[in-house]
């Protein structure tokens, strides 16, 4: 027998790395280390911004293995350096770098994510950057049609992606650190629904203020925005269905850790408290900070949620004391819930100047409340009944079996309706939707057997979370189903006809249009004007159809039709306008009374508005109001003042301003007088009648003289001279009263010249 | 030689020993070698940051070390031994055929896995992956006496289990 320490060292060979996987672990970490270079003197987190020359490299291997991109943005990169795909961070679709940040920068990280759990919540991240580039072109009003699917197709994708990895995390049985990725993923959807939501309310209400001052709107300018509203509202449906479909998985992983043993248990509460406590701990920084300027309501209501999340987490902690794990894992999913909605609103407050909080409180989110409805509604197709029920406390050991077992057997009978249903419809539906179909039932089917041998080994939470995978799929399935058959009222013609019926109609219709606008180009000059527009309408037909296209192939056709129907109407539009008739004028919606608001948007769209000085003019005239510039027209209501055009104010004329007028005169408007520039104006000054001096004879050797105060007009001050030397000249002096007028003549108070003017 | 190259060098020299260490602490090749990467990555993080590293080996195993430990505080218990057994199996399985010694070293193998926690740590180091019990005391923090007599009283209940056999 061989020593045991030679087979203890036998025990160790040929337990190795593959070289595949060295390589892989290898090329991970040269990214890694390019990522997080070698620190110098400048702060390690600035150079994590950074994207040095080594992650070109990579991230060319990459592109060129993927053939992602087109060669001239390759060469960009190379010539750029680092810096594109630093500078890429900040593009939204549209942009020239946007292939560079979703291509480049996000693959990376992808890649250096190894595990499905760090994959799953890179996903759940890329999702949130999707969304905020959403938010921000549709601030500005510049969500184009394509930019718009784009990023719609992008979310699904990514949504897509995170539901593979979360299915690998629960085969890995982490059921805990799923329910937490798809908790964060429906608290990121279901807020920055809110916040789209919110951004089309203050489009909404800035257009409502601008028609009064920015003159009648255009039938164009209107039917644009109605349609930017009809696209802002489907992307915002479309993240509540996503965020509905993951609260069902949601649910039912909940619902299957209840069936996991006290340790496991309480490993998952303890993990949801570490988030829930990095959830606060972020959001708390962030409040503290935004805090000053915030609005009294908003700040408010961010405090009060707060204190909400606070409470719901003390009594997560309470019940990790009193040992009822089930009940501390929910309260820390919603308090990480709560905070993770709350740091959405606060950052889109700051990132984008939407204040969410502004119109209403915040509701409360439950993950034990079921939704809305209180789960009574048939969500994604499954029937009531075959919902993940979220159990209150640990499934007990004895009923743990019973319970797999009945949602097994509940999910077996479901699919042979549905496969009873399909067989029924298979006609009436188009062939690559029964495809589809088929494939699903088939996944549904291997989800059910995998459940069973979860079963048989005695695994009853994997079993009862099959079942709930399986149900959910089969849910999905029957939606797709009975969409397709909801027969028209006779019950004659399946919906599938219909939707082709409508797609040949839109297609046709937008051909026509096509044609128009090509001879509209060779006609008269004033076929431009109209060129612009008809050239509008005509792209948003076109984006209308391929959505309708897209709605037809995902299996939504009540919404295809809708949308070609759609298609239909731009081109008659497009066809009015072509033809000269014009669109017809939408009268414009009386200004409705805006009242002063509380709370306003910081966006920057100036108005130059009129300010009262609070100045009175008693003596002369004054201006009594100034022109300022405010940030929106919001903020100058909220100012109390009048909005008098769209943009800064121009500086104004140079106006002349008078000194005040001297004691008892005044300005009066001149021959040279200015209503603009207010300049030319003369003072006025009550003149004194000029009095003039008589004299009496003089008496006998004696004669008139100019005297010191001797005034040429008035011919007064003239002093007797005698030849006399014994006549007192203070005698002489009282004879120098004028015998006609006894006034005392101040002749330094007579203003001759009225006509000067101050003039600056 | 800087000190990117140095990482490389050492992760070209280790990474199938640090990959061999933890198969053996968590029997599962996936977690295996999302520790390995964790491991170089965090040596990454401190080197990057200034940090200096005089021998990689010791280093490379205490966190590989601290990693398996955290993984085990998270991981719940109850189905561990389910993994361990299946993948031990598997893992024996392809071996089997090529090695004469292969139910010897199975058993080992085994055997091992039952020895206490801190006794199999030792053992593991000390045979699987042939550290010095100087190097093994540096990387678990303890003092070179104390390591060498658990491997010793390790190495005896082993040898006790084989002599029933």
């Amino acid at each position: 027998m061989r020593k045991l320490e030679d087979i203890l060292k036998s025990a160790g060979k040929g337990v190795a790395l593959s070289s595949d996987e060295k390589k892989e672990i290898g090329e991970r970490l040269k990214a890694y280390a390019s990522f997080h270079p070698v620190r110098n003197e400048v702060p390690e987190r600035l150079y994590r911004r950074r994207s040095p020359f080594s992650v070109l490299y990579y991230s060319l291997q990459i592109i060129v293995r993927k053939r992602i991109m087109p060669i001239f943005l390759i060469i960009a990169l190379m010539l750029g350096g680092g810096g594109v795909s630093y500078a890429a961070e900040g593009a939204v679709p549209g942009d020239a770098l946007y292939q560079v940040k979703v291509n480049v920068n996000e693959e990376v990280r992808d890649i250096i994510a190894r595990t499905p759990e760090a994959k799953a919540t890179w996903e759940t991240e890329r999702v949130t950057r999707r969304l905020l580039e959403a938010e921000e072109l549709a601030k500005d009003g510049v969500l184009a049609p394509e930019a718009q699917q784009k990023i719609e197709e992008k979310i699904a994708e990514h949504i897509g992606k995170i539901e593979d990895h979360l299915s690998k995390v629960e085969e890995r049985k982490n059921i805990s650190e799923a329910s937490r990725i798809a908790t964060s993923l429906e608290t990121t959807l279901r807020a920055h629904a809110e916040v789209l939501t919110r951004i089309q309310e203050v489009r909404d209400e800035s257009a409502l203020s601008t028609v009064g001052t920015a003159g009648a709107d255009s039938a164009t300018t209107a039917e644009s925005r109605s349609f930017e509203k009809d696209r802002l509202g489907s992307i915002t449906i479309k993240i509540a269905e996503h965020a509905e479909k993951i609260a069902i998985r949601r649910d039912a992983e909940l619902s299957s850790i209840a069936f996991q043993d006290a340790p496991g248990r309480k490993v998952a509460a303890e993990e949801q408290r570490k988030h829930a406590e990095k959830k606060m701990g972020e959001l708390s920084v962030l409040f503290d900070a935004r805090k000053e300027s915030l609005s009294e309501n908003a700040r408010r209501v961010f405090e009060g949620g707060i204190a909400d999340a606070k409470d719901v987490y003390n009594k997560g902690l309470e019940a990790v004391a009193t040992e009822k794990y089930e009940e501390a894992m929910r309260a820390f999913q919603e308090t990480g819930m709560i905070a993770n909605k709350l740091t959405v609103y606060l950052k889109s407050e700051r990132d984008l100047g939407v204040t969410v909080t502004e119109k209403k409180t915040l509701e409360r989110t439950s993950v034990t409340m079921k939704r809305e409805d209180g789960g009574t509604k048939e969500v994604g197709g499954i029937p009531t009944d075959l919902m993940p029920i979220v159990h209150t406390d640990q499934v007990p050991e004895g009923s743990r079996k019973e319970l797999a077992e009945a949602m097994l057997r509940k999910a077996g009978v479901y699919k042979e309706e549905v496969i009873k249903l399909f067989e029924m419809h298979r006609a009436s539906l188009p062939e690559y939707i029964a495809t589809r179909i088929k494939g699903g039932i088939a996944t549904a089917e291997e989800t059910l057997l995998h459940g069973m041998r979860a079963l048989e080994a005695g695994e009853y939470g994997t079993a009862y979370l099959s079942a709930q995978k399986a149900v959910n799929l089969l849910g999905e399935i029957a939606q797709v189903i009975r969409k397709y058959v909801t027969s028209d009222g006779d019950g004659n013609t399946s919906i599938a006809e219909e939707v082709h019926r409508a797609h040949t109609a839109a297609e046709g219709a937008l051909a026509k249009a096509k044609e128009a606008i090509a001879t509209i180009s060779a006609e008269s000059e004033n076929a431009n004007s109209r060129g612009s527009k008809v050239r509008a309408l005509y792209e948003e037909a076109a984006f209308t159809f391929a959505k309708g296209v897209h709605a037809e192939n995902a299996g939504a056709p009540k919404e295809a039709i809708e949308l070609f129907h759609k298609t239909v109407r731009i081109v008659e539009e497009i066809m009015k306008l072509v033809r000269g008739e014009g669109v017809v004028v939408v009268p414009s919606p009386k200004p409705l009374p805006v009242p002063e608001p509380i709370v306003c948007t910081k966006e920057y769209a100036p108005v130059c508005a009129s300010v009262n000085t609070g100045i009175v003019c008693i003596k002369a005239p004054c201006p009594t109001t100034t022109e300022k510039t405010f940030g929106n027209a919001c903020e100058a209501r909220a100012a109390g003042a009048t909005v008098v055009y769209k943009g800064e104010c121009r500086p104004s004329v140079a106006q002349c301003d008078y000194a005040a007028p001297p004691q008892g005169c005044e300005y009066v408007k001149g021959s040279a007088y200015n209503e603009t520039t207010r300049c030319g104006l003369v003072l006025k000054c009550p003149t004194t009648p000029t009095v003039k001096c008589e004299y009496a004879a003089p008496i006998a050797g004696c004669e008139y003289i100019h005297g010191p105060s001797y005034n040429e007009v008035t011919g007064c001050g003239l002093v007797l001279k005698c030849a006399t030397e014994s006549l007192n000249t203070s005698t002489l002096r009282a004879q120098e009263v004028p015998a006609t007028n006894t006034t005392e003549v101040k002749t330094e108070e007579t203003k001759t010249d009225t006509t000067r003017a101050y003039t600056y | 030689m800087d000190t990117e190259a140095q990482f490389l060098k050492a992760f070209d020299e280790y990474a199938d020993a640090i990959f061999k260490h933890c198969m053996f602490r968590v029997s599962d090749r996936d977690v295996a070698k999302d520790i390995v990467q964790d491991t170089f990555c965090r040596a990454w993080n401190h080197v990057a940051r200034g940090g200096e590293v005089r021998e990689y080996r010791p280093f490379l195993y205490k966190i590989a070390t601290n990693l398996i430990t955290d993984f085990y505080r998270k991981k719940k218990p109850v189905s561990l031994d389910e993994l361990s057994d299946r993948e031990m199996n598997s893992l024996s399985h392809d071996e089997r055929e090529q090695r004469e010694n292969a139910d010897d070293v199975r058993r080992v193998r085994r055997e091992i896995e039952k020895l206490p926690e801190k006794e199999r740590v030792v053992v593991l180091m000390r045979y699987i992956d042939d550290l010095s019990p100087k190097e093994i005391a540096v990387v678990l923090g303890e003092k070179e006496n104390a390591v060498s007599v658990r491997i010793h009283r390790a190495v005896e209940k082993l040898r006790d289990i084989f002599k029933e056999l």
